[in-house]
């Protein structure tokens, strides 16, 4: 009787395991989604969702593959993937459930504490390669970035680089948490990270968009006054056969409380 | 005495279990383990489609273009049109595809229930530039960009009449390199060029003894809004065929002063198994358009060229002159456009399709010169097709489509009598499963 009992627990929790909604896809959003879905499934007994991070790409070619419910991403989805989706005869729907703030970081030993725009761009494609070319000690810099597969390594490309090609140099780190240990441990280094990732550990520089007249640093309450120039949204994409399903989870997402957790988690909510 | 032998036997139990576990693999060697064995299958992709349709035609034992002539008897079928198994391996820098189509035996095309070699190539990726790639097998020609475009994906039933005449069977035997400028040099690197040599029989031997020439050069980008995509390009194709007859005819004007195909034969028997030329020129551009209606897809592509073709027929010869009596080469200048037009409706399932597609095999003759006492016939009449369709997308997997193609060819009153003004309108129903 007990095997009967512990047979069926099993086959109970299988079952259960497959009827997971899955969120994969954006580094960058991955601990705003696991917060999320932490307290919907405990507002939503039997309700169960699964988070996985690997970059934005990878989570639209999930949700392209119909191997997850939702996408996450940092960036809006490309053309070419919405044609891919086309093709299988299906439709995605965009849904912003948050913006962040992308900041530059380096480590705290390092003086130089900000930057303009183009001292990024030209740091980001080896036009400047020393930190005393930007008024900090003779040390050679050291490019901490994402894989191509990540929506934060495309929105810095275009936003920050001004659609330039990165550098050959950079290093190309898997995850945002793999270049906040490196940029600590580096002397040298430099990267980017969502607001909610820093840590005591790294020093964010403040930016000028306007070649040094004004430098604001990467903040809730600057990148909500728009005085913080590199903000962007974070998108869910789910497909329309699948809205009715994840239509709970979103409009939790969505809700004064959803968008309390998304504040009290370092990203910026959408009121 | 009981107690005690249940208490040995538990603690045998005990013992045992302990020793299978500490035998046991730990999690990690498992899942290190698992990732290594699904990695390796991630690198096999199988894929393929089946297509079954019903077709009516407005004439009895039509000769259409669309999954071939009709029964001599029967203007309504079944048909299972096409069937295909892929397979791919990626290596990384290497990859191959296979992939095999499977047909419905069709007497009055005279083919018998077969299985053909579709793709059958490998692609090696340069390591010290991975813009530069071979490819050598049975594979696409690099010329345009229907005939490129896969049959499952293709929002029309059928491919258009120039390419089931000028490229049967879509695929050629050969070697083809592809290039492009670095990622560096942006715009540049959205210019791709491919050019190769090929059999230029298809997908059978090759039987004029000469490589054929093909090559596209083409500007393919996406605007930084990602809502417009777009690709415009031009190919040229210069190859040979073996003229398998004493004549070679081409167009002339007769002794009464009208257009007639005039036959070489000053060269006698040496005319047999002399190359005639096979060359073509094309541009093509297409655009992909999101907006608030759905997405929208603009093609246009024309080719012109000179096409060695046989008396009733302007299709590339595949077939061997020396083992095959094809009777003479017919070289007729020609010129071949489309334009389609398809919208995925907003957030619907649904796709509305408008395809119009001329093909002139004979630039130079047209309506009542086509006289078959002047050495013209079917290979000559000019076709007009435009094709209405409505598509739905049931699943990722299932796709509906219903699609009327609405014929005119310049066939005049002369040559009526000979059956050639049919009329050729199709009606297509299709259900097409794709994995």
């Amino acid at each position: 009787m007990k095997r009967i009992f512990i047979a069926i627990a099993l086959v109970v929790s299988v079952m259960n395991s497959g009827m997971a909604q899955k969120i994969k896809g954006s580094d960058t959003v991955l601990p705003l989604a696991q917060k999320e879905a932490e307290v919907f499934m405990k507002h939503n007994a039997g309700k169960k969702v699964t988070v996985t991070g690997g970059g934005s790409g990878v989570g639209i070619a999930a949700l392209i593959d119909k191997t997850t419910e939702i996408g996450m991403s940092s960036r809006p989805m490309k053309l070419s993937e919405k044609m891919k989706v086309n093709e299988s005869g299906g439709s995605s729907i965009e849904t912003i459930i948050a913006k962040d703030a992308l900041a530059v970081i380096v480590n705290p030993s390092n003086k130089v504490s900000q930057l303009t725009r183009e001292q990024l761009e030209g740091i980001y494609t080896s036009k400047i390669t020393n930190w005393k070319e930007v008024g900090g000690d003779d040390m050679p810099i050291v490019l901490y970035g994402r894989e191509s597969s990540s929506g934060t390594y495309d929105f810095f490309k275009e936003h920050v680089l001004a659609n330039k090609n990165y550098s050959s140099k950079m290093l190309n780190m898997p995850a945002t948490g793999a270049i906040v240990q490196s940029v600590s441990q580096t002397k040298g280094a430099i990267g980017y990270v969502g607001l909610a990732y820093i840590e005591t550990t790294v020093k964010a520089v403040k930016v000028s968009y306007n070649k040094g007249k004004t430098f604001v640093e990467p903040s809730v309450v600057t990148a909500k006054n728009k005085t913080y120039p590199i903000v962007r949204p974070l998108f869910f994409y789910y497909l329309t056969s699948s809205s009715k399903a994840v239509k709970p989870l979103v409009d939790f997402i969505l809700s004064p409380e959803g968008q309390k957790i998304v504040s009290d988690e370092g990203y910026i909510d959408l009121k | 005495m009981k107690k005690f032998t249940l208490l040995q036997f538990a603690f045998l139990v005990l013992l045992c279990t302990n020793l299978h576990a500490q035998d046991a693999p730990s999690v990690e060697d498992r899942l290190a383990k698992t990732e290594g064995e699904i990695s390796i299958l991630k690198k096999v992709k199988i894929s393929g489609y089946l297509q079954a349709q019903y077709q009516h035609s407005d004439t009895v034992g039509a000769g259409v273009v669309a999954g071939g002539s009709f029964a001599a008897n029967s203007n309504q079928r079944f048909m299972l049109r096409r069937g295909r198994i892929k397979a791919t391996y990626d290596g990384g820098l290497t990859q191959m595809v296979f992939e095999m189509d499977i047909i419905e035996p069709n007497p009055v095309l005279g083919t018998a229930n077969a299985i053909n070699i579709r793709d059958f190539y490998a692609k090696v990726t340069m390591p010290f530039y991975k813009d530069l790639s071979l490819t050598t097998g049975m594979q696409y020609r690099p010329f345009g960009f229907e005939q490129q475009y896969s049959s499952s994906m293709n929002e029309a039933p059928e491919l258009t009449r120039l390419v089931n005449n000028v490229f049967p069977n879509e695929r050629d035997l050969g070697a083809m390199i592809t290039l492009k400028a670095p990622k560096e040099m942006e715009l540049l690197h959205c210019i791709t060029l491919k050019a190769g040599l090929f059999n230029g029989q298809g997908i059978a031997k090759n039987t004029s003894g000469n490589l054929d020439f093909i090559s596209q050069l083409y500007f393919e980008r996406t605007t930084k809004n990602e809502k417009i995509s777009y690709r415009i390009g031009g190919s040229y194709y210069n190859g040979l065929v073996l003229n398998g007859d004493k004549s070679i005819y081409s167009m002339g004007t007769n002794s009464k002063g009208q257009k007639a195909f005039i036959a070489d034969t000053a060269d006698g028997s040496s005319n047999i198994y002399k190359s005639v030329t096979r060359q073509y020129y094309g541009v093509d551009g297409q655009i992909t358009i999101d907006n608030p209606a759905g997405l929208t897809v603009l093609r246009a592509e024309y080719v012109a060229g000179t096409q060695p073709g046989t008396a009733g027929s302007s299709r590339s010869l595949d077939v061997d002159p020396k083992t095959n009596a094809v009777g003479a080469t017919y070289m007729r200048d020609f010129s071949a456009y489309y334009l389609t037009f398809a919208h995925k409706i907003a957030k619907t399932p649904f796709q509305v399709v408008v395809r119009y597609d001329v093909y002139t095999p004979n630039t130079k003759v047209t309506g009542n010169e086509i006289i078959s006492a002047n050495g013209f016939g079917k290979g000559d009449i000019a076709y007009k097709t435009l094709g209405l369709g409505l598509n739905y997308f049931m699943t990722s997997n299932v796709k509906f489509i219903a699609y009327y193609d609405m014929v005119t060819n310049d066939a005049d009153v002369l040559i009526k009598g000979a059956g050639y003004a049919q009329k050729l309108n199709v009606f297509t129903l299709r259900m097409q499963y794709k994995f």
